[in-house]
């Protein structure tokens, strides 16, 4: 095979330029390796051609994602896609057009790793270089896992660290967020559980202790606890019902501290999964619910039923050998060897101490729902689904009922990456789910960003309207809708 | 993957132990008396401080072993109000030494942490070290006094 068959075969012609000859000359570089490369420099706002359908005339606002995007440096790599520089990237839709513009978070990582020519910065999965100094979380913060707005002010999350705070129009990078003198560079999630009311509770993770954070809903800060874990879990995302937090300690269990991160965790099945429930009124009210093993990233909004019963959806894999364990590979475009793509599950914690979970043979990453029933009833979540064994990509999308358990998808095909879709409320509208999903694929054949709006109600007819980009960007993960 | 010895600065990798901070902490109980013989004397300047309020806690050790949880040679501290300030310690042998300096903001006279045990208040070394996952150690902070004046700065992150 000549180099450029190669290069066809594996799905890179024309992206060749953008990868590094390792990556295309990986044994077996897959075709989803687009979706890991780097970006390397900020891109102007510019204007997205429409490719087909219309835009609903009253969609207004800004889809705001986050995700890292750039690994490779000529001194030596990130060990793990989640340590890669975070891109905050805009995407602005205003009568019937769209624009992109996206900004690399200004943090000291990315500092230091730029200076040194080599990411030398160490993280979840990547080990500490020469000259590296860190003097504090945040000197390792890649801001690279989510946004919120808090106030004026929008944040760009990690997990360990500080929230980092961006102008919102600019997305130019003001520096991090300490919400109390006394709590400087504590841990902040990148999965905060926002109320219908704008009351934001999140958590920050130490081993067997956790900071539990209340925000009001103009992001000051009102409320910040200290509580102690039954166990050392890897946690990522955690929900709540209007009532009550509910974290779930999955048995991917840290065995001793030091960096890559990943290098002292274990996984113990045997533990189980505990599920810790605390009073929002009174954190030291706690119940424990026991769980058969697996692992997540992440959980679907939470409710409560009138006798107590909890429910929630969530996103599982048997274990963390995936992207958890092995995200280092994505980067050389290696598939993983006998994994499956997440599943959607159910979880019911009942007024009697016991719990259950259903497991779904749908595939399921990336839950989200309509945030104005955030913790109440609800019928509705949306996520990314269609996956194959090895692949860590998506290519459709699906709407679960709950209460009818009826699913219905849009498969973009192979050739899309499908992203996080996220629910917009219709203006006026009050009914959960009246509104639209708007989200992003990567399109491996056009070797660019799509961005789509499909009607909530009608995911099955495909998007309303699909806009193309003239560049890729590699895959993020999470992203809010915004006026 | 090289594991660091002190790991005290990873809420990142969410162990926090004791080690940067501690040791950073110069004894309060001490008097900013000289006890070692000689007439060197050593000015500490703090550039780019980022406010200009509390007070500029300032420790220095002749040894490795003092360096890594003994006693400071001297502590002094000056209020950090003033425009450029100057922390001056008088009375040394000439010799190897090293800094630590800490802005003591909210008045405890100790270097003050979150509750993960990660410092809250500015802090630096001599020589321009820089802690990564725990104090550097004295040979990366270290300079030497000669008889006379000397001088170093220290920028506080």
């Amino acid at each position: 095979m000549d180099r450029r068959a190669f290069l066809r075969a594996a799905g890179l012609t024309g992206a060749a330029a953008l990868l590094t000859p390792e990556t295309v000359f990986a044994a077996g570089a897959a075709d989803w390796t687009l979706g890991f490369r780097d970006v390397e420099a900020d891109i102007a706002e510019a204007g997205l051609t429409r490719l087909r359908g219309k835009a609903p005339a009253d969609l207004a606002g800004a889809l705001v994602r986050n995700g890292p995007a750039r690994f490779r440096r000529p001194g030596g790599s990130v060990g793990h896609w989640f340590d890669g520089d975070g891109l905050v990237r805009r995407f602005s839709i205003q009568d019937g057009e769209a624009t992109l513009a996206a900004r690399f978070v200004d943090t000291p990582k990315r500092r230091a790793d730029t200076a040194a020519g080599a990411v030398i910065t160490p993280g979840f999965g990547t080990a500490p270089g020469p000259g590296a100094a860190v003097g504090g979380p945040d000197d390792a913060n890649a801001a690279n896992t989510s946004v919120m707005m808090a106030g004026g002010e929008l944040w760009a999350l990690w997990e360990p660290g500080s929230p980092c705070v961006l102008d919102p129009v600019t997305l130019e990078t003001k520096g991090f967020k300490t919400l109390r003198p006394d709590l400087k560079a504590m841990p902040f999630l990148a999965h905060p559980r926002r109320e219908p009311n704008g009351r934001t509770w999140n958590l920050g993770l130490a081993g067997h202790r956790a900071i539990v954070w209340r925000l009001a809903a103009d992001g000051s800060l009102e409320d910040a606890q200290l509580i102690a874990l039954p166990r050392a879990s890897y946690i990522h995302d955690f929900t709540a019902t209007e009532r009550h937090l509910v974290i779930v300690l999955q048995p991917w269990v840290q065995e001793r501290g030091g960096v890559p991160y990943i290098a002292g965790m274990a996984w113990k099945p045997e533990l189980g999964t505990q599920v810790l429930v605390l009073d929002k009124a009174d954190l030291t009210q706690r119940r424990v619910f026991d769980l058969p093993p697996f692992f997540f990233f992440h959980l679907g909004d939470a409710w409560e039923d009138k006798d107590g019963t909890i429910r929630f959806d969530a996103c599982i894999d048997d274990d963390p050998r995936g992207t958890a364990a092995a995200g280092e590979q994505l980067l050389r475009g290696v598939p993983f060897k006998g994994v499956a793509p997440p599943k959607l599950g159910f979880v019911t914690l009942h007024a009697d101490g016991k719990a259950d979970l259903q497991r779904f043979e749908t595939v399921a990453e990336f839950p989200r729902s309509d945030e104005r029933f955030a913790g109440l009833g609800r019928r509705f979540s949306v996520h990314a689904a269609v996956g194959e064994v090895g692949k860590p990509a998506f290519h459709g999308l699906a709407v679960r009922d709950w209460k009818t358990g009826r699913e219905t998808a849009f498969d973009f095909g192979r050739r899309h990456l499908v992203e996080e879709m996220v629910f917009v409320p219709r203006p006026g509208s009050s009914e959960e789910f009246d509104g639209w999903l708007v989200g992003t694929s990567l399109n491996l054949d056009a070797q660019a960003t799509e961005l789509h709006a499909f009607d909530a109600r009608r995911v099955a007819d495909g998007p309303l309207v699909t806009w193309r980009a003239n560049t890729a960007l590699p895959l993020g993960f999470h992203g809010i809708f915004t006026a | 993957m090289r594991l660091l010895p002190l790991l005290a600065c990873a809420a990142l990798l969410t162990v926090p132990a004791a080690g940067l901070c501690q040791t950073a902490v110069p004894d309060a109980g001490l008097a900013t008396s000289a006890t070692s013989a000689g007439d060197a004397s050593l000015a500490v300047a703090f550039p780019d401080l980022k406010s200009h309020e509390g007070v500029l806690m300032v420790a220095l050790f002749d040894s490795q072993a003092a360096w890594a949880g003994g006693k400071p040679v001297q502590v002094t501290f000056v209020p950090a109000t003033a425009p450029e300030p100057v922390a001056k310690l008088q009375g040394l042998a000439a010799g190897t030494y090293a800094v630590r300096v800490f802005q003591d903001l909210d008045g405890d006279q100790r270097l003050s942490m979150n509750p993960f045990g990660l410092p809250v208040e500015p802090f630096g070394f001599s020589g321009g070290a820089k802690a990564n996952m725990g104090p550097p150690a004295f040979a990366a902070a270290a300079f030497t006094v000669t008889p006379g004046d000397n001088a170093q700065a220290i920028t506080l992150r």
